[in-house]
This record gives structure tokens, sequence and C-alpha cells, in this order.
């Protein structure tokens, strides 16, 4: 039973070997941010098999169910400022698309590396997501669309939080196949990445730098 | 050469090399271009003078749109198309919801208020989230027996209405046969592990594959004995007449790579492939062909083994491996490639330049083992004007490359 074996069990996507390593670790007297580290680190390596092409997709939302099972074990243990707080996260699919395999892909990630997620859902509107940021007060707003029709969408929020005078209380990420660098910065926004993994990789980077 | 000829030696293997390229652009083998604002396909018929084109979709599966006749002979298309035979039509639920074969609930993309969406009656449906899907609820063995969406493949009325629809497209089947030269594209999937995911929502698949192994065999093997009931009755009536099937396991990459390994893909895919596709063949020497979204070139060398004769379609270098050089290098001997115009970035974002480039590129790198086809369906943000110079490219590459 080591932290090593939790990472093991995250990265497998064995849910009930990770409960059940989680549960004896806090029995043994394991503490609970110890244990959120090695679920996390699951994830890394995870990461780094994914980079390599040792990882497919279905391994991924196992893993990250498994890591959701596990957390939830220690979730009533962890003391106030124990589980990493990188900042707070609203994410959604633009208005006009429904894709949500890789928008959740990028949430459940966030969410295991120690963000708090606010999932808008898919086909959201820009005054939706505008509103999120007014109201939720997040500190990256995350955008993902699957079809080409959806990058006007993109354009529309960031018009729409201009006009409310929010552009400048959030930055904005954006992804999914369409999105490429160049489109990201022609249309202003702050963030962009190739896939869910290096989602998270620029998210924590952008609040490392504040 | 007729296209089918064409066709025929393109899908040889290895492939041999026709009069010119084997043109399927603009075709709607599960990439014709949609109608939607701003361009869609009401705009590539009023810009190749076919105003009045026919009704585009008259039974909507997805939004794909049927191509007006008159359009396909425009863009030289080698290619015809008989209807889909299924089981049972989309139904329209109060909720706004549509209700398709296997219980699968589909809904539209866009709000009332939106600005644009489809015209002519052609709903724009995308799946409903997993967590409202019926097969996403199954639980145990007996929940998929009782799963109530299953389509009725053995009540003689049910039988009777699938036989009905098979002579009907037989009909035309034979037809386009006999009195035309075209590929002649129809048929039925037995089972394809892209349905399996609609059904069952990707979260569920996924886990099933990864650790309900004996869950995810019984839900397949069941899947596919309903879709194999039905094949046996629609290529007992179309398989002398089609040349072009549309079968394989569907869409299993990403852009980013496969969905599965090739150990998974070999455990949970081929054996239904072999018996799915050992089917067809035992009705039709059509060629059959795979519509495989995303990064494959891990799964081609099965493919080809699985009898598989032509795959693709994003081809194009923002998806992994799958560059239309390293295809044609690595497997080009032994499977074809279809598709190539990319419907992403090409065909929306680049100057006709850039479109000309793009299109050398690919019919140069993949011929002659090769049907050229859009990537995937035509967005709506793709122009009438760029769409025509690629079709123009291909005629001039399609000729310059194989007459060479």
């Amino acid at each position: 039973m080591s932290l090593e074996e939790l990472a093991n069990a995250i990265c497998e996507g064995d849910s009930d070997r990770a409960r059940l390593l989680s549960e004896q670790m806090l029995n043994n007297g394991t503490p609970p941010k110890d244990i959120l580290e090695g679920l996390t680190h699951g994830l890394a390596i995870l990461g780094e098999m994914w980079d390599r092409k040792e990882a497919f997709l279905v391994e991924v939302l196992c893993a990250v169910e498994t890591f959701n099972t596990a957390f939830e074990v220690i979730r009533p243990s962890l003391r106030e400022g124990e589980a990493k707080n990188y900042g707070k996260v609203a994410i959604g699919t633009v208005s006009g698309d429904i894709h949500y395999v890789g928008k959740n892909m990028v949430k459940a990630l966030l969410e295991g590396n120690g963000f708090e997620v606010i999932d808008l859902g898919e086909d959201v509107s820009a005054i939706k997501f505008s509103e999120a940021v007014a109201d939720i007060k997040p500190d990256i707003l995350a955008m993902s669309c699957l079809v080409s029709t959806s990058l006007p969408e993109i354009e529309e929020v960031l018009r729409e939080l201009k006009s409310r005078s929010l552009r400048n209380k959030v930055k904005v990420m954006v992804g999914g196949p369409p999105v490429t660098s160049e489109f990201a910065k022609k249309v202003g926004a702050d963030l962009t990445a190739l896939d869910a993994f290096k989602a998270v990789e620029v998210a924590k980077e952008a609040m490392r730098q504040g | 050469m007729t296209p089918r000829e064409r066709f025929y030696m393109v899908t040889s293997h290895p492939p041999k090399w026709p009069d010119r390229i084997c043109n399927e652009f603009i075709g709607w083998g599960s990439a014709g271009p949609l109608d939607e604002e701003p361009y869609g396909l009401k705009a590539i018929a009023e810009y190749v003078g076919v105003p009045d084109f026919a009704d585009p979709c008259p039974a909507p599966p997805l939004g794909y749109t049927r191509v007006d006749e008159r359009i396909l002979e425009k863009f030289n298309c080698d290619f015809r198309y008989i209807p889909t035979i299924t089981t049972r039509s989309m139904e329209e639920l109060p909720n706004g919801y549509y209700r398709a074969a296997n219980g699968v609930l589909w809904k539209h993309a866009y709000g009332t208020s939106r600005p644009y969406g489809a015209r002519l009656g052609v709903p724009r449906l995308h799946l409903a989230p997993e967590s409202e899907q019926p097969g996403a609820q199954l639980r145990t063995l007996k929940d998929i027996d009782e799963y109530p969406y299953w389509p009725d493949t053995e009540s003689a009325k049910a039988r009777q209405t699938i036989e009905k629809n098979a002579r009907e497209a037989a009909k035309i089947a034979k037809k386009l046969h006999e009195e035309t030269d075209f590929v002649v594209v129809g048929g039925s999937n037995p089972y394809s592990s892209e349905q399996h995911r609609f059904v069952r929502g990707m979260k569920s698949w996924s886990i099933d594959l990864k650790k309900n192994f004996e869950f995810y065999h019984a839900f397949a093997n069941r899947m596919l004995q309903h879709g194999m009931d039905i094949a046996e009755i629609v290529y007992s009536a179309v398989g002398d007449y089609v040349d072009c099937v549309n079968a394989g396991p569907g869409d299993m990459g990403t852009q980013q790579g496969p969905m599965i390994s090739l150990e998974d893909f070999r455990e949970f895919c081929v054996p239904y492939q072999e018996k799915s596709i050992g089917l067809i063949k035992k009705h039709t020497k059509a060629r059959i062909r795979a519509h495989m979204c995303g990064s494959i070139h891990l799964y081609m060398k099965d493919l080809a083994e699985l009898g598989i004769d032509l795959v693709g379609q994003q081809i194009t270098p923002t998806t992994f491996h799958m560059e239309p050089e390293r295809l044609r290098r690595d497997y080009g001997n032994i499977i074809s490639f279809w598709g190539g115009i990319d419907a992403q970035v090409v065909l929306n974002r680049y100057t006709p330049d850039q479109i000309r480039n793009w299109v050398e590129r690919v019919v140069y790198s993949l011929a002659p083992g090769h049907v050229v086809a859009s990537n995937h369906t035509i967005q709506s943000d793709s122009s009438p004007e760029n769409i025509w110079f690629a079709h123009k490219a291909i005629e001039e590459f399609g000729k310059m490359v194989y007459g060479n």
C-alpha cells in the first residue's frame, strides 16, 4: 500500500482498487493531502503516456472516473486549504455545438489538478458565458468547440465580454479541433492548447503568472 | 473508362492506374455539404447554376444532404447512391428530441433564437447528452435483454417492412447498375463500434471496454445480431447491384490519436467486423469502404486484413499520422484511401493558391489508390468559390498526375 500503488490504480482506471487504497491510507493515518498527491500523480503519469501515445482516449476517461471515485473518499477529510487550489475555471461548449467529450476531459483533468471547475454545459450562448463571468468571477473562462462553424461563436463571446466591460476580468482559454494558435491570437484569446493535458499545463502557467 | 471501372481499379490491391482520379468530391457518402447559412448547399447550387435543386434530404438522418443529380454532374462525381435502409425512421418526440434506431436520442444543436440553422426542413441534429441516453442507463445483462429500443427484426410485420424497403432500394440500385456506369453506393452496416458508442454513451462505452468486458460483449453481440438480421435481407436484395458498401467500425480516432489501443481494437472491434464484413461479402462483390474519423493509422493493417478496401476520410496533417504521404507509404499497397480535401481548414480558410497546393499534394501523394472526397461533411463556412476552386484543382491534378 503506497502512493505509487495508488497512482498506478488511477493510471489503470481501477476504481475499486483506488477507492480501497484511499480508504486504507486514510485509516492508517496518511494525510489526505498526501493521498491527493498520489491521485494527481496518477493523472500526471497518464499524461506522459498520452504524449507517448501509450494511453488512449478510453484510458483517460476511465482514469478520470477513477480519480473522481477516489477523490470522493478523501474529500471530507481534506481540511480547507489542503487541496491545491490553482483557481476557478468556468467551462462550456459554445452555442451551436453540443460536443462534450473534449470539454469534459479538460474539465476532469483541471479538477484533478487542483482547479475548481464550473461546467456551463454545451450549446452555451455568449450571454450565458458573460453572465457566468460576472456572477461566478472565474479566473479562466474556457470555451470548447468541435466544428469550424462554431468558431464565430468564440468571437461572439469575446465581443459580449467586451461590451459588458468584463474582458479584462478573466483570462480566456479556447480549444477544440478547429482552434489553432493563429485563430486564438486573431480573436484575442489569452490561452489555447492542443489537447486536454496541455490545457492543464497552460492553465497552471497562466495562474502562476497571475 | 467508366466511373465504375475506374473505381474498381483504384480499390484493387495493389491499386491500378486509371485514366483520371476517381472522384466523389461533393458526393454525399457521409461527407456531402450541409445546407446552412452563410453558404451551404444552397449557395453551391446557385453558384453552379442549379438554383432549383431538388429537396436535398427527404428523410433526414443527421442533416447530411442528398445532392441533386445536376450538381453531381457539374462536379463530375463518379458515384450515385441508393437510400439507406433502416427499420424505423427518426421519431420526433414531444420534447423536441428525436429518437433513432436503437433508441439513440438526438437534439437540435441550436436554440430557436439562433439566426441561422438548417434550411429546407432538414434538422441539424446532434447526439443528446449521455446522461439522457436510455442506452447509457443499462447496468446488467438483464437490462440489455429488456432494453425496449432494440430493432424488431423477428416479427413477420417487421421483416416484411425491411423486405419492402430493401426491394425498393434494390429497384433503384438495379436501374443505376444497368442503365448507368456510375459507382453504385448503398447497403447497410450490420455493426459499428461507433453506433455501439452512440447507444451506450462515450463514458459508459469506455468503462465497459476497459472494465466490464462481459457486458461490453453481450451488448455488442446483441447489436450485431439485429444488424446481421437486417443486413441479410438488405444484401439479398441489393447485393448484385452495388459496387461500394459503407461498413466498418465507424469513427475510432481523435485528431490527437486513436481512441483505443491496437490490442483493444483487436479484442473489441475486430471480431464483430469479421462477422459483419463476412456477411456482406457472402452477398456481394462490392468494395467495402469504411468512414472512420480521426487518427486511424494504427489500425490500417487490421482493416485491410478484415477485407476493407477503402478507408478515410480525415487525411490531413492536423490529424496524427494521417498525412497523405505517410498513408501511401505505409499502407498504399494493401488498402485504398478516401477523402483528402480538408473541410476543417482548407475549404473554409485557405486562399485559392493554398487550396490548389493542398489538392496537388493530396492527389500526387495518394495516387493511384485514392477516391478523392472532402474529409468530412463540408460545413457551411466554406464558400462556393473555394469549393469550386478545389474542384477545378482536383480536375487539373487528377488528370495531370494520373495521365503521367
